[in-house]
């Protein structure tokens, strides 16, 4: 019993960081409801295994490539990220919803959390099992491919 | 007022990520099961979790099964398996009846629970070496048997394409047994298994030194991989051919997906496909000793054409060797995902009498054509002279995109390698079971050898609301097929079967799990 509670509080600790980290890196690379379904999916599957997930040097990075492969093979329709009602957000260039479904996962999910949600690249490497110049790399040609995509040039 | 691109990244995200609830506890915890039929109560905590429940019901049906193959195997130690009458005079069989009885202890390991699998078969699952790895071939060879594949959470295929998924995380690896049911994952090594982007072998045959694997190295998403060749004296000590971008590189992406002994010495398939999406042709490399090796010109009459050629295995027989394969292109989309063009995509032939010159068979609508796509994934020599497996789709012209997701398995046969038959369909063996999910109502055979009663085909079958399970179907002849019976119910990990051989003590198939992900081994 005492065993199955320490399990449980682990777990409940696990899922208030983890959580978000996995829906949010989840949903950008498959939209938003494969990536929710996804995300809890793996999720569950870390709660029916979390003695072994748990022992883990990474579980959180485990439990991505359990959501990842889910929505691998859901065979849902193609990636569409919704339109914001346009009196409540910022201008946006013509096109930038259709330029990020149009990167490869791992640049759109490392554009989204890196430029997007500001994650560090060390957290984005840890949850994605690359290494940190990787992401950079990723990162930075995502947004290329943006900026080529839209027409845009902003750097200076 | 805009702001500059990395601010308008940042705006949308947010405003996206707030769309999508966040999952609490209750929900993780009463999410349905997947791998079991009929509502299941909430999870309480992890001691009650499903694996418990479905390894208490598959530990009566392994018990059972283990005490059946005990007592088959003690009291009729020279009889092959339950599942395989003996071979058939017309074929030759590439292996040992089985003969030594299988210490039943192994049988019955925590590793088999709540495994379903084709009648007859057992699956070895679970050992820590299977771990985030995929077994894409086997051979007789080394200690016993010898599988490669590669590791990560990845699932890409030999011909998979056009799918942007992250290979860089790959490796190749590299697992041998003595019997098919006590598996060792040979140590990695990153300069013979390793380096930039993804390392993954494809097929292994025994020849050259000893073993000889073949597959890619690079990056898959920007299509900058070359093919790769490692060899073996024994299975345990791997060396990496060095690479030579003329034989092994050029533009765009190469691969080897097949290999087998024959013509100089060794002859490797595969494809050469650029950067363009949609475009290929399909490739020959020779070897006479396995270290060294060439690749056969191009010939575009031949291995050319209109959008994309490949082929996917290669086997001696027929005038010397024989090569299948597909001859068109999806639309630069995986076969049956929406937006897929597979009416373009028809079976293809290749034979050669030497390794060096090659000749396309003439291409026959009623054979290797028909509305949707018809793909051989793999032949072999065996029934009349040689039999290739595979895939085709049916007319889905009136289905929703998304529910092109349909496949049938498919068998031809010929007797010399240039004049094939395709058998003729029959529901009962080639169709899938899932007749309530049509977008999942899949059966395709994926690998095919000569062994158990003449032929034996592994594959994957559609399964009712949870993807899909590997598949066995058998032949005397290469002409009349069964689909070994299963359970048919739903198992949750998406295991498929993708390639078969005859091993020391039987039939011997490897594969994989996509749920997590996972190599698996199954004896029939």
């Amino acid at each position: 019993m005492v065993d199955q509670e320490i399990s449980t509080d682990s777990f409940t600790d696990f899922v208030r960081v983890g959580e978000p980290r996995l829906r949010q890196a989840l949903c950008a690379a498959f939209g938003g409801d494969v990536g929710r379904e996804s995300a809890s999916e793996a999720l569950a599957y870390g709660w029916e295994h979390w003695e072994r997930v748990s022992a883990m040097p990474n579980p959180a990075g485990y439990l991505w490539g359990v959501g990842r492969n889910h929505a691998r093979r859901s065979r849902r329709p193609r990636l569409i990220f919704p339109v914001p009602p346009s009196e409540n957000v910022p201008w946006f260039e013509p096109g930038l919803l259709a330029a990020l479904a149009a990167l490869s996962e791992r640049e759109r999910v490392t554009v989204m959390l890196v430029h997007g949600l500001e994650w560090t690249y060390s957290e984005v490497a840890e949850l994605l099992g690359v290494s940190k110049s990787t992401v950079q790399t990723q990162a930075k040609r995502g947004m290329a491919k943006l900026r080529k995509r839209l027409g845009v040039d902003d750097e200076r | 007022m805009s702001g500059d691109l990395k601010t308008q990244v940042r705006d949308y995200t947010e405003f996206f990520m707030g769309t999508v609830e966040s999952i609490d506890l209750e929900e993780i915890k009463e999410r349905p099961l997947r791998i079991d039929e009929g509502p299941v109560p909430p999870l309480a905590s992890p001691s009650r979790h499903r694996g418990w429940l479905v390894g208490v019901a598959g530990a009566a049906v392994v018990l059972v099964l283990g005490l059946l193959t005990f007592l088959t195997r003690q009291t009729t130690p020279e009889a092959p398996a339950v599942s395989q009458p003996s071979p058939s005079p017309t074929v030759t069989t590439p292996g040992p009846v089985p003969s030594t009885p299988i210490r039943v202890d192994r049988w019955t390991g925590a590793g088999l629970l709540g495994c379903e699998i084709p009648s007859g078969w057992v699956q070895v699952c679970g050992p820590a070496s299977f771990d985030e790895a995929a077994m894409y071939a086997v051979t007789a060879g080394g200690p016993g048997l010898v599988a490669v594949g590669a590791n990560g959470l990845d699932y890409s295929t030999r011909e998979d394409d056009a799918t942007p998924w992250d290979n860089g995380a790959n490796d190749a690896v590299v697992w041998t047994s003595p019997d098919g049911l006590t598996w060792t994952r040979v140590p990695h090594n990153v300069v013979t298994f390793g380096g930039d982007g993804g390392q993954q072998m494809f097929a292994v045959t025994a020849g050259g030194p000893g073993l000889v694997a073949v597959g890619r190295d690079g990056a898959v998403a920007d299509r900058e991989g070359h093919a790769a060749v490692w060899t073996s004296p024994d299975g345990f000590t791997w060396s990496r051919v060095p690479h030579d971008e003329a034989i092994f590189g050029g533009e765009g992406e190469q691969r080897m997906v097949s290999v087998t002994v024959g013509g100089p010495g060794l002859v490797a398939v595969g494809f050469d496909r650029p950067a363009e999406v949609g475009e290929g042709d399909a490739a020959v490399w020779t070897s006479p000793d396995g270290f060294t090796w060439t690749r056969v010109p191009h010939n575009e009459a031949v291995f050319g054409g209109e959008s994309r050629q490949m082929m996917l295995s290669v086997t001696t027989g027929g005038p010397g060797l024989v090569a299948v394969g597909t001859d068109g292109d999806y639309g630069g989309r995986p076969l049956g995902e929406p937006e897929g063009d597979e009416s373009a995509v028809d079976a293809a032939v290749w034979t050669s009498p030497d390794g060096f010159t090659w000749s396309r068979v003439t291409h026959d609508e009623s054979i290797f054509g028909g509305p949707g796509a018809q793909r051989m994934a793999s032949v072999t020599a065996g029934g009349p002279g040689l039999v290739a497996v595979g895939s085709v789709t049916g007319d889905l012209t009136d289905l929703h995109p998304l529910q092109r997701h349909h496949f049938d398995a498919a068998v031809w046969t010929s007797p010399d390698g240039f004049t094939w038959s395709r058998v003729p369909h029959d529901d009962a063996v080639f169709s899938s079971s899932n007749e309530s999910i049509p977008s999942d109502a899949e059966e395709v055979m994926l690998s095919v050898t000569a062994g158990g009663p003449g032929l034996v085909a592994v594959g994957l079958d559609g399964v009712d609301d949870c993807g899909w399970d590997s598949a066995v179907w058998t032949s005397p002849d290469g002409f009349t097929w069964s689909r070994v019976p299963d359970a048919r119910i739903c198992n949750g990990p998406y295991d498929r079967m993708l390639s078969v051989t005859v091993g020391p003590f039987g039939l011997v198939a490897v594969g994989e799990e996509h749920y997590p992900g996972a190599a698996a081994v199954w004896n029939g």
